[in-house]
């Protein structure tokens, strides 16, 4: 089955967010037959998602650009295993969060210990909202803003909220790729928003005083 | 982890799952479950037809999951990137990532 002739089986989230792009899967049956100029076409489409998503569960650009780098190493590998059975984007984004997951586990630090940082010590952690009603962020916030305050979400916090809300992944897959439970995905997603949140408060009351 | 209800949560669940008598706290301890819509629509759920705080905190959590997916692609690898990649590509790092996997990749 030759990838020209599939058709990607939209089954989740994520998946919508990863359209067919214009002269991908030509490049792809050339780069499984080992043309490195459709491999660095194929570069040039996803390096910008593939090094967004390092960086951005990493926190660090020395790591970020390693991965990057091991992630498409990795493709050029395993290209030739690509059946089309998912969109490429799909596939590829699945390989490089394998690759920095794989890592985070290889460092074995505190910081990066899946175990650990899916609980981030309670002055890391989101107040409730029960006190005092804040000022509505809808509308208010743009992208660059959000970018640094999910910078600043303890690590742990930080992966679940890149898995789901910005790569769009489903809680049952992220409780796969974690090695925890489908409730512990959902509960972490909720307190990462919740942080997010009272960053993003704190910011407007900041550009208020 | 999961969410330990306290409080009010322990209503009857007939009631706690109509939103009669839930205080904002067992509302928000809730809200992992509820935002996920495998139990519905959080929008139906009784206690935000009488609760602006509450009201106004879903929105801003449906908000940011919102804008968080404008995030997808937002930085730009360095130039420098694609040389190193062809270059240990030229050099069999596409057959095999070394005997320590990442750790035979450097940054220069």
């Amino acid at each position: 089955m030759s990838v020209g002739q599939t058709q990607p089986k939209p089954t989740s989230q994520h998946m919508r967010r990863n359209p067919p792009i214009p002269g991908e899967a030509e490049a792809i049956l050339a780069a499984q037959a080992g043309d490195t100029r459709s491999f660095e076409f194929l570069y040039a489409l996803h390096k910008r998602r593939v090094y967004s998503l390092c960086l951005r569960m990493l926190s660090n650009v020395a790591e970020a650009e390693d991965l990057t780098q091991e992630a498409f190493l990795q493709l050029y590998r395993k290209i030739g295993t690509f059946r089309g059975d998912s969109a490429f984007s799909t596939w590829l984004h699945r390989l490089a969060v394998n690759v920095v997951l794989m890592h985070l586990r290889k460092k074995g630090l505190p910081q990066v210990s899946l175990e650990e940082t899916l609980e981030p010590s309670q002055d890391d952690g989101p107040r409730r909202d029960i006190g005092a009603r804040d000022i509505v962020l809808s509308g208010s916030i743009d992208r660059v803003t959000l970018e640094r305050a999910v910078e600043n979400l303890p690590p742990g916090y930080r992966l679940v909220f890149v898995l789901h809300d910005v790569e769009g992944y489903e809680h049952n897959e992220i409780a796969g790729m974690l090695d925890c439970s489908i409730g512990n995905s959902k509960s972490q997603l909720h307190k990462a928003r919740m942080k997010l949140r009272d960053l993003l408060h704190s910011g407007q009351r900041k550009e208020v005083a | 982890m999961m969410i330990q209800m306290r409080g009010k949560e322990d209503l009857p669940l007939e009631k706690a799952a109509n939103g009669a008598g839930m205080t904002c706290e067992a509302f928000q301890d809730r809200i992992p479950e509820l935002m996920s819509g495998e139990v519905g629509s959080i929008h139906d759920h009784a206690h935000l037809k009488t609760c602006a705080r509450c009201s106004a905190l879903i929105a801003d959590l449906e908000y940011i999951g919102e804008m968080a997916k404008d995030l997808l692609e937002g930085f730009e690898p360095p130039d420098t990137l694609w040389p190193k990649i062809s270059k240990s590509l030229a050099q069999g790092g596409g057959k095999s990532s070394g005997k320590n996997g990442l750790g035979s990749i450097t940054s220069s």
